[in-house]
């Protein structure tokens, strides 16, 4: 296993949306390994926002880290790979008799660059690729909820989906936001008073989750209840 | 274009047109339904032109109650176009009365200034948060309506679209997880 971390779009978009990106080089710099994103997850974070004037900015926050090295551009993609498993993703859910397109080849580019790189880790937020990856019968169960028409699946290739880009493990932005609050870096936020920490870590977990984090309010409840264990 | 893609925007013009030949309360409520009846549509076939449909009648529901009694008449007269080229094939003509119909949205939401962003971007982000609400990943959902994941992230996060889902990994596990990768306690 190699000493890296592979970022997809989202939690970086968390992290820049909430104010929090600067946690970012701190914790590159405690875990002592790589920070890699792919060429299309730059493409989205930079290159694209940087013609789209209201996120123009947060586009130049994006690229500062790629400049100062905290995130490096991970070349190697095997796009024969990529196109391979898009095509098995997107193949696996039918409506209509229609091929359900649910998720772009990018999304999928980053997981199979961490797999083949032998990352520890995948940075996701992206609610769609988890459930595919660590539980695709809810994956099924969320598009039949929400369309009122009859989503048939192809369980054979949902499977194998699931199974190839399975062995990934996957730590999300608001994750991250927790390891920065257990190593301190949050410290000085802490409001004096008696529950100072609890203001912090709930204020902390809401502010990643109203800007994007891919993170449900039982979680919230859940994870803050965690790191205020001592 | 495609014998269910004409199939669908003609049902779509047909009701949108039934909808607004006769200007009452109802419409408000009748356009919105229409729209989201749309968004099914565009998220099984993804096809620009059904995406553009489904964000002007997005759009017209949005200004509907605002649109001058002159604007409307002519609201009405280009829905009417649109849906008499299409049913004869043709298709620059339809394009046509499709680009008008998004002027006259414009005109007519500058008049009442009721919207600081653009509407038509509005629409976009909206039903683009539809499609990820319905299981499409932020990429694609955003892709389709031709936005970013910054525009789209962004608004999910204040909306409950973020919540309709179950996790398996349980949050103390993830979190465990990610503070012994980090060497952390």
């Amino acid at each position: 296993m190699v000493k890296a971390l592979f970022f997809d779009t989202g939690p970086i978009i968390t992290l820049v949306m909430s104010r929090m990106v600067w946690i970012l080089p701190e914790l590159k710099k405690k875990y002592g390994g790589k920070f890699y994103i792919t060429p299309s997850v730059k493409r989205e974070l930079v290159t694209r926002p940087m013609d789209i004037k209201r996120f123009q900015f947060e586009a130049l926050q994006a690229l500062k880290l790629i400049k100062d090295g905290v995130l490096e551009v991970y070349e190697d993609v095997p796009q024969k790979e990529v196109a391979r498993l898009h095509a098995i993703a997107n193949s696996s859910f039918k409506i209509e008799n229609k091929d359900m397109e649910v998720v772009q080849s990018g999304e999928i580019e980053s997981v199979i660059c961490a797999l083949k790189a032998g990352a520890e880790a995948m940075v996701m937020d992206e609610r769609t690729m988890r459930l595919f990856i660590e539980n695709n019968k809810e994956m099924k169960a969320l598009l039949e909820r929400r369309f009122q028409k009859t989503v048939s699946v192809n369980a054979e290739k949902m499977k194998q989906f699931s199974q190839e880009l399975g062995d990934i493990q996957i730590i999300r932005s608001v994750e991250l936001i927790g390891v920065a609050y257990r190593m301190g870096l949050l410290d000085s936020y802490i409001p004096p008073q008696k529950n100072g920490r609890e203001i912090l870590v709930e204020a902390a977990l809401w502010n990643a989750k109203y800007n994007g984090a891919a993170v449900t309010e039982d979680e919230v409840e859940e994870m803050k209840d965690f790191l205020l264990k001592k | 274009m495609e014998e269910a893609i004409k199939k669908e925007i003609l049902y779509d013009l047909g009701q949108a047109i039934t909808i607004l030949e006769k200007r009452d309360k109802n419409d408000v409520d009748q356009l919105r339904t229409l729209s989201d009846h749309g968004i099914e549509d565009v998220a099984v076939h993804k096809n620009l032109d059904l995406i553009s449909l489904t964000v002007l009648i997005y759009s017209l529901y949005k200004i509907v109650t605002s649109i001058p009694e002159k604007d409307y008449q002519t609201i009405v007269q280009e829905l009417q176009g649109a849906r008499s080229s299409l049913e004869k094939n043709q298709l620059g003509k339809y394009n046509n009365s499709i680009k008008n119909l998004f002027q006259l949205v414009k005109k007519s939401n500058a008049k009442v200034k009721v919207h600081l962003q653009d509407v038509m971007d509005a629409a976009k982000i909206k039903k683009s948060a539809s499609l990820f609400e319905k299981g499409l990943s932020i990429g694609q959902a955003a892709g389709l309506m031709g936005l970013s994941n910054w525009d789209l992230q962004g608004y999910a996060g204040k909306t409950t679209s973020l919540d309709l889902h179950q996790e398996k990994v349980p949050a103390q596990k993830r979190i465990s997880t990610a503070l012994k990768i980090f060497g952390v306690s």
